[in-house]
C-alpha cells in the first residue's frame, strides 16, 4: 500500500511543475501554460489531500485502532512534519481559491514555491516523517477541527504577507527603508523556521537566515528592477487581496481559538489557561483586530497597510514556531 | 465634561490603541512565568527585580489591576462606539431613498442603461420576478404610467455584522468575569480505594469542601508497545450521604461531571501514607495520597507533601484558616495538632500510584460558548455576506419601447453585484431586444 510520505512527495513534485508553468505563464502569457499550472497545482492539492487521509489511517494504526474510519480522530497534525505539510497544502489551496475568485495567476509563481519550501524544509531540517502515536491529551475529537481552522487562518495570513512583500516590488516608491523592513522581517521569519529544527548554535542560524532573507530581498528587487512586477495586479487590487486574506485569516483564527478553548475545557479543565500558546494566539488576534479597525477608519492604505499585514504575520510565525520552542507550556507536545 | 468623556470613548482610535496595548502587554506574561511561588522568582531574578515585578503585576499579568483596567476600558469603548454608530447605520440600513430620480445613477458605483422593446408593465413584472428569484425584497416606490421606479434590497442584516461581533466579544468578556468571580479550579489526589471531599487550590492554602465525596476505585495507565503512555484511566465514584450516586471511568479529554463540577484526569503520582489519628473518641487509621489534605477540625487541615526515604520522616503542610505552616513528623511519633484535641502519627507508607484530578466549577463557560457562537456568526455576516441594493427606473418611450436605467450598491464585493446586474439585464435582453441592442455605459 502506498504510504502518506510518498503521496506528500508526489504532491510536492506536482507543485514543482505548477511552479514551473506559473513562471512560464508569467512571461509568455500562453494559455496552455496557464492551464497546466493551475492543473498541476490542483493535482498536488488532491494528491496531498489523499495523503492526509492515508496518514490518518496510518496514525490510527500506530495508535492501535484498526477501524480505518477513525482516521479523522487521529488527524495527522501533531508533529512538525505533519503540520508543515498541512501548512503548505492549505496555502496552495487558499491561493487557488483566490486565483479562481480574482482570475489572476500572477502570484502562483510566488505562493507555490513558498508552500513547496515550507514542505521541503521538513526534509532539509530533518523533522521526523514517522507517524507517531498520540499522547493522551491529543486524543480528542476536537483535534481535527481545531487544527484545520487554525491552519487555514495561518495559511491565509501567509498569503497576505506574501502579497505584502510582492507589493513592495510593485510600488514605484519603495525606499531603502522599506527594503530594510522587508529584510529584517524575513530574517526573523527564516530564523524561527530554521531555529525550530535545531535549537542550538544561534549565531550560525542567525547567519544562515540572514543569507536566506538577503536572497529573498534580492529576488524581490530583481522583480522590481526588471519590471516583472508588471504582471502583478494593480496596486489597489493587491491591497484588496491583502485585506481580504487577512479578513479570512481573522475569521478562521477566531474559530480556531474558540475550538481550542472548547477542547481545553475537556482536556485541561478550563477554556482558558493563559498558556503561552493561547496567549500568543490572543496577541495575534488583537493585532489583526486592530488592523481591521485601522482599515475601517480609512487610515490604513498603501505602505502602512503592507507593514501592518507583515506585523500580523510575524505574530502568527511566533505563535506557530516561537512559542513551541522558546517558551514551555501546555502546548509543548507540538514537537 | 460628559460630552468629552463620551467622545473619548466613542473613538475607534482608542479601540486600536487598546487592542495594540493589550497585545504588547500580553507578551510580558509569556516571557515571565506566571503565578509561581515567591521563592522561585527570588532565586531567578533576585530580590530587587522581584519587588519591581511584583509591584508592576508582572508575576500575574492577566489578573493585574492594569490589565483588567485595559480590558474594562476596551469593553466601555466597544459599548460606547456601538451606541454612537448604531443610529447612523440603522438609518442607512432601514431608511434608504427608494425612488430613483433622473441623474441619481451617477452617484452609484455600478449602473447601466438599455433600451428595450416591450410594454412597460410587462418589463416591470419581468424585472421584479428576476430580482425576487435572486432573493431580493422588492418594492415599487413610484408607479406612474410614464415612469416606474423599483427598489430592491438583499441581506440588510449584514450591515449589523460588526455589532453582532461586538456583542459576542462583550458576552465572552462577561463570561470571563463570571468565571473569575464564581468559578474555581483546584485539585484532588486520590489513592486507590480512598475518598475525599477536599479540593485544594493550586497555590496558597485555600481548601474547598464539596457536599459529596469522590472515591477512586481504580487507577490504571495503558502504554503503547514503545513504552509511551496511551491512556490514564481513573474509575471514580461519587458518594453522597454514604451512597454511591454515580460511577464513571474518566480519561484525559473525558471528564466526570456532577452537579456542575467537573473532575478531570490531570496527573498522577506515587505515594500513599497511612496516618493514625487519635482523639477523645479513640483511634483510626486513614490512607491518604500525597498532596491531598485531611480535615482535623473546622478550617484545620493536614497535607503530606514529601517523604524522606531513609528516615521515613514526612514533610507536612499544616493549614489553619487558610494559612500554611510547614513541618516534619517522624514515623510513629504523635504530633499534637495545635488548637485541637487530635494527634497524628504516620504508621505506614506505600509507594502506590494515586490519580491527580483537576476539579473545576465554572458557571462562566456557557456564557463564553454563547458569546463565541454570536462572535463567529457576526464575523461571517460581517465579512462574507454582502448587503446589496438595486435601483431601477423604467421610462416609457412609446407603447412598445422603454428605457431601463439600473444601478446598484454593495457594502462589499462590487464585482459580484455588477455580475448579478449583468445577469438580470441578460434575462431582459433575451426577451425584449430587437437585433442588436443599443447599450450605453454611464
Amino acid at each position: 500500500m502506498i504510504t502518506s510520505v510518498e503521496l506528500f512527495n508526489y504532491g510536492m513534485v506536482a507543485y514543482f511543475f505548477a511552479f514551473l508553468f506559473y513562471t512560464i505563464y508569467a512571461f509568455s502569457k500562453s494559455s496552455w501554460s496557464s492551464k497546466l499550472a493551475t492543473g498541476f497545482a490542483w493535482l498536488g492539492v488532491l494528491i496531498q489531500g489523499v495523503g492526509f487521509v492515508v496518514r490518518g489511517m496510518e496514525k490510527a494504526k500506530v495508535n492501535m485502532v484498526s477501524d480505518w474510519t477513525a482516521f479523522y480522530k487521529y488527524a495527522p497534525f501533531t508533529n512538525m512534519y505533519e503540520s508543515l505539510m498541512l501548512f503548505g497544502w492549505t496555502a496552495v489551496l487558499i491561493y487557488l481559491l483566490f486565483e479562481w475568485k480574482y482570475k489572476n495567476k500572477a502570484f502562483g509563481m510566488f505562493v507555490i514555491p513558498l508552500a513547496l519550501i515550507g514542505e521541503l524544509s521538513t526534509q532539509i531540517l530533518g523533522f521526523s516523517e514517522e507517524a507517531q502515536p498520540l499522547v493522551p491529551a491529543l486524543q480528542s475529537n476536537w483535534l481535527l477541527f481545531h487544527v484545520i481552522t487554525t491552519f487555514i487562518g495561518y495559511a491565509a495570513a501567509a498569503v497576505s504577507a506574501g502579497i505584502a512583500y510582492a507589493y513592495f516590488a510593485k510600488r514605484e516608491d519603495t525606499t531603502p527603508k522599506d527594503w530594510a523592513v522587508v529584510f529584517i522581517t524575513t530574517w526573523f521569519i527564516f530564523f524561527f523556521i530554521i531555529y525550530s529544527a535545531y535549537r542550538e548554535d544561534v549565531p550560525l542560524y542567525l547567519g544562515i537566515s540572514a543569507l536566506a532573507a538577503a536572497v529573498f530581498c534580492g529576488v524581490l528587487y530583481l522583480i522590481k528592477r526588471f519590471g516583472i512586477s508588471k504582471i502583478f495586479p494593480s496596486i489597489e487590487t493587491m491591497e484588496q487581496i491583502m485585506y481580504q486574506s487577512v479578513a479570512v485569516g481573522f475569521v478562521f483564527l477566531t474559530i480556531g481559538i474558540i475550538l481550542g478553548a472548547v477542547w481545553a475545557k475537556y482536556a485541561w479543565g478550563g477554556y482558558w489557561s493563559w498558556d503561552p500558546k493561547e496567549t500568543w494566539s490572543l496577541i495575534t488576534w488583537l493585532v489583526y483586530a486592530a488592523y481591521l479597525h485601522a482599515r475601517y477608519i480609512k487610515g490604513l492604505r498603501g505602505k502602512p497597510l503592507a507593514y501592518f499585514t507583515i506585523v500580523g504575520f510575524l505574530s502568527v510565525i511566533f505563535t506557530y514556531y516561537g512559542v513551541n520552542l522558546i517558551i514551555p507550556g501546555l502546548h509543548s507536545y507540538a514537537q | 465634561m460628559f460630552k468629552k468623556i463620551y467622545d473619548f470613548f466613542s473613538s475607534v482610535k482608542l479601540a486600536i490603541f487598546l487592542l495594540l496595548t493589550l497585545a504588547v502587554t500580553s507578551i510580558v506574561g509569556t516571557i515571565i512565568e506566571q503565578q509561581q511561588d515567591p521563592e522561585k522568582y527570588l532565586m531567578e531574578y533576585g530580590p530587587t527585580t522581584y519587588k519591581i515585578m511584583k509591584f508592576l503585576g508582572f508575576t500575574d499579568v492577566y489578573h493585574s489591576w492594569w490589565y483588567i483596567t485595559l480590558l474594562t476600558l476596551l469593553a466601555i469603548n466597544l459599548i460606547v462606539c456601538s451606541i454612537k454608530r448604531l443610529p447612523k447605520i440603522w438609518k442607512v440600513a432601514m431608511e434608504p431613498r427608494k425612488t430613483f430620480p433622473q441623474g441619481q445613477e451617477k452617484t452609484l458605483r455600478i449602473s447601466s442603461s438599455i433600451t428595450l422593446y416591450g410594454k412597460l408593465e410587462e418589463i416591470k413584472e419581468k424585472l421584479l420576478s428576476s430580482l425576487r428569484e435572486r432573493r431580493y425584497k422588492v418594492e415599487v416606490p413610484k408607479e406612474e404610467s410614464e415612469e416606474v421606479h423599483i427598489f430592491a434590497d438583499k441581506n440588510v442584516f449584514a450591515r449589523f455584522g460588526v455589532y453582532i461581533v461586538h456583542l459576542g466579544v462583550l458576552i465572552v468578556l462577561i463570561g470571563g468575569l463570571t468565571t473569575a468571580i464564581f468559578g474555581f479550579r483546584g485539585y484532588m489526589n486520590l489513592a486507590q480505594g480512598t475518598s475525599s471531599n477536599l479540593v485544594s487550590f493550586f497555590s496558597g492554602g485555600k481548601i474547598i469542601e464539596l457536599p459529596f465525596y469522590i472515591r477512586c476505585n481504580k487507577f490504571t495507565i495503558d502504554f503503547y508497545p514503545s513504552g509511551m503512555p496511551k491512556a490514564y484511566i481513573s474509575d471514580l465514584s461519587v458518594i453522597k450521604d454514604g451512597k454511591e450516586v454515580l460511577r464513571k471511568e474518566i480519561k484525559v479529554n473525558e471528564p466526570l461531571k456532577y452537579k456542575g463540577i467537573y473532575f478531570y484526569q490531570a496527573s498522577y503520582g506515587q505515594g500513599e501514607a497511612f496516618l493514625k489519628v487519635k482523639d477523645r473518641n479513640g483511634e483510626r487509621i486513614i490512607g491518604v495520597a500525597f498532596g491531598q489534605p485531611i480535615k482535623l477540625a473546622k478550617d484545620t487541615y493536614l497535607k503530606i507533601v514529601s517523604i524522606d526515604g531513609n528516615t521515613m520522616t514526612i514533610g507536612i503542610e499544616f493549614i489553619r484558616n487558610g494559612k500554611v505552616e510547614e513541618g516534619d513528623i517522624k514515623p510513629f511519633i504523635f504530633y499534637t495538632v495545635p488548637g485541637t484535641d487530635k494527634a497524628v502519627a504516620m504508621v505506614d507508607f506505600k509507594p502506590v500510584f494515586y490519580t491527580g484530578l483537576q476539579v473545576a466549577k465554572d458557571p462562566g463557560t456557557w456564557i463564553v460558548w454563547l458569546g463565541s457562537t454570536v462572535l463567529i456568526a457576526g464575523l461571517i455576516v460581517a465579512f462574507f455576506i454582502p448587503h446589496r441594493r438595486v435601483w431601477a427606473r423604467i421610462e416609457k418611450k412609446d407603447e412598445e419601447k422603454v428605457r431601463l436605467v439600473i444601478g446598484g450598491l454593495s457594502n462589499k464585493g462590487s464585482e459580484s453585484l455588477a455580475r448579478e446586474i449583468e445577469e438580470i439585464l441578460g434575462v431582459l435582453k433575451s426577451s425584449y431586444c430587437k437585433n442588436t441592442p443599443k447599450e450605453e455605459e454611464l
